[in-house]
């Protein structure tokens, strides 16, 4: 039973489940709702939260935003690149004013859920529930978010812009978003989750996406919460026969943001190139966790990780690679680099590799290291400040990830970014 | 331009500098040379500003003014460059971006005017030419990957481009095969002039064939013992330090 402290999010939970209208979801909600009253909320005891404290989130107090909150033209525009369908989430709700047109592919949620969309029950059901404790919680409480079924290749990148007002404390959003790429199709999604206020609140989006035989799919995920913001992100994928996949994620706001990406290689000869990026300072908390499971022959898996850590902030890296027996000629990496500013900060890496075929390639590696005062010594030899000598190692650092990008007009975040981190 | 006087250092509780005095005009190319362990890098660490090191008495002034008041930054802005023996790898970091942040660092401080990145490379381009180095080393990460030979002559190429008035270079010779060492000792003579000062720290006298410099001192137990004209380096060649520095001595 939850305890006391997450009495809020029971109150919650309960709330929503009682509007839900629709037949099938409601059915979902109501078996995640049992599933998640069934389980305590996780502690520092919990393998998968050891590092992560959650004291907060579950004491804090939180309510379902009942409105749009206002956000000014130029709190959303500075994000965007030219040449983008945007589609704008303001508290959780669509805000068609802001967005571009829906084009063929392209719905929402809950219109999907109104108009009885036949395929939706299926791709809800291609993600079972879990045990998790905030997956529930997503699952029992989403409100909206985006359908994208493209056919074909999509021409533009497609950006779903999340934006949380936070002028009011406690206030809950829950995202729900579903990527099905066609054989053979193309897409290239941003997702941004950017908080704009002060107020604590809570955010929390359950990503999946499925790529097709043959299909493509470049998907980055922009974390960006405001600085009282608690993120909570689940991106699940399933790859096809001879699919790509690139994930770029990239962590840098919010007191609190654990994002947990899982990938299954569940047909042969697919790709994943995944890429991770987190960038904490002051007291935030920042979580990756990983797993990718290769479970069909001659799938390839690059990850790579970088962080940049200052202040007292902390980061969590957890990457699990499992190859199942039936998954030979696997080719798996993993590489996590952590550069550590400052005595203060922490780096908490826990990579893992679960290997049951005995003829694959895998290999991985975790590092944390410091900026060397001969690194400082020989910038600064040659006339730059220390701060432009620590912004130059930085940059150097998370350099790699920024090259030959699945979606070129990502590099955009990496340069405010280090901006954004040296800043005091 | 550069005044040591009765100068100490210490790291730790080792004394490696003890009682150094040296001048160096501009347009002067003074050379350096000594055993392991005299303090030759040292002094061109403390020279650089090297926080690692304490000063523990004696002036160390450029330009008239006392170097201790410089920071490291402070001190390359005002036109010292230190050639480093071991230059570091910084993967991810390219010779152009590293080079014009520091060019434009030096220019401002200076009251010159900044370059954009264009005009930057029109002016790293021409300094690569000068040199006769291959383009596709400017666009490199900087000393990411490179042979010894190609460290050191990227260090030439930073003092090239960033123009300072006086250059220490610390063991620029060493891990050098013959070919490089000409082409290391050519981009130094292109950047000789009556404004600037260099400091030619070494261990042997085979970079002297090709840099020939004005002064030459020997530095033995953190002491210059001997100095004169580039023949001393063949008496160095022939008497080795120990005897030079006790013959001195006695």
């Amino acid at each position: 039973m939850p305890t006391p402290k997450a009495a809020n999010f029971e109150q919650l939970s309960r709330g929503l489940l009682l509007q839900g209208k629709d037949c099938w979801t409601r059915t979902r909600r109501y078996a995640a709702l049992q599933r998640w009253q069934a389980i305590a909320p996780p502690t520092r005891r919990s393998e998968e939260y050891r590092y992560t404290g959650l004291r907060e989130v579950l004491a804090n107090d939180y309510h379902v935003a009942q409105q749009a909150g206002w956000v000014v033209p130029d709190d959303y525009r500075q994000y965007l690149a030219d040449d983008e369908q945007l589609y704008v989430f303001v508290d959780g709700f669509f805000d068609q004013e802001k967005s571009s047109p829906l084009i063929d592919g392209v719905t929402t949620i809950t219109s999907a859920i109104a108009n009885d969309d036949s395929c939706l029950k299926k791709l809800f059901d291609d993600t079972p529930l879990t045990d998790d404790y905030f997956q529930l919680l997503n699952d029992i409480c989403f409100a909206d978010g985006l359908l994208l079924q493209p056919t074909g290749t999509v021409a533009k990148t497609i950006h779903l812009l999340f934006l949380t007002t936070a002028n009011n404390h406690g206030q809950a959003t829950f995202c729900r978003n579903i990527i099905d790429v066609g054989d053979g199709s193309s897409l290239n999604v941003i997702e941004s989750h950017i908080g704009l206020g002060k107020a604590h609140y809570l955010s929390s989006t359950h990503t999946s996406i499925n790529v097709g035989q043959e299909g493509r799919c470049s998907h980055v995920r922009w974390q960006n919460e405001g600085i009282a913001g608690q993120h909570f992100s689940t991106t699940i994928c399933r790859q096809q026969q001879a699919s790509e996949l690139n994930l770029l994620s990239i962590s840098q706001g919010g007191q609190l943001a654990r994002l947990e990406n899982i990938v299954t290689h569940q047909a042969s000869d697919s790709r994943c190139d995944f890429r991770a990026l987190y960038c904490g300072k002051d007291k935030q908390v920042l979580d990756n966790t990983s797993t990718i499971e290769h479970r069909a022959p001659a799938s390839v898996t690059s990850q790579r990780l970088r962080g940049l850590v200052r202040d007292q902030a902390q980061a969590i890296f957890a990457g699990n690679i499992i190859v199942k027996q039936q998954a030979q000629q696997t080719d798996a990496s993993q590489l996590s680099k952590s550069l550590l500013i400052g005595s203060n900060c922490a780096v908490y890496l826990r990579p893992q590799l679960q290997i049951s075929a005995d003829d694959v390639k895998c290999s991985h590696g975790a590092t944390s290291t410091r900026i060397s005062d001969e690194d400082l010594f020989y910038l600064k030899s040659r006339g730059v400040s220390h701060e432009t000598a620590v912004k130059l190692m930085c940059r150097a650092h998370i350099a790699e990830l920024a090259k030959d990008l699945a979606i070129p007009s990502a590099s955009r975040f990496f340069d405010q970014l280090l901006d954004s981190f040296l800043v005091r | 331009m550069l005044a040591i006087d009765k100068l100490k250092v210490s790291s730790g509780e080792q004394t490696i500098i003890d009682g150094l005095d040296l001048e160096v005009a501009p347009g002067e190319v003074h050379a350096i040379m000594g055993p392991n362990g005299s303090g030759k890098s040292t002094l061109a660490r403390v020279i650089a500003g090297d926080p690692n090191y304490q000063v523990d008495g004696g002036r160390l002034t450029y330009d008239g003014q006392e170097l201790s008041e410089l920071e490291i930054d402070q001190r390359a802005r005002a036109g010292i460059f230190l050639a480093f023996q071991y230059p570091l790898e910084i993967a991810g970091l390219s010779n152009s971006v590293f080079l014009r942040t520091a060019y434009n660092a030096i220019c401002e401080a200076q009251g010159r005017e900044v370059l954009d990145p264009l005009d930057f490379d029109d002016l790293l381009r021409a300094k690569a030419e000068l040199l006769k180095m291959d383009h596709g080393f400017i666009y490199r990460d900087v000393n990411s990957n490179f042979s010894g030979g190609e460290k050191k002559r990227n260090e030439v190429l930073q003092m090239a481009v960033l123009s300072p008035k006086l250059a220490i270079l610390d063991e620029i010779d060493s891990g050098l095969d013959i070919d490089a060492l000409k082409s290391v000792a050519t981009g130094i003579n292109q950047l000789r002039s009556s404004e600037r000062a260099i400091i030619l720290i070494t261990h042997y006298h085979r970079i002297l064939d090709f840099v020939v410099p004005d002064r030459l001192h020997v530095l033995v137990g953190g002491k210059i013992v001997v100095s004169g004209g580039v023949d001393l380096a063949h008496r160095v060649e022939k008497e080795g330090y120990e005897n030079i520095a006790n013959s001195q001595s006695g």
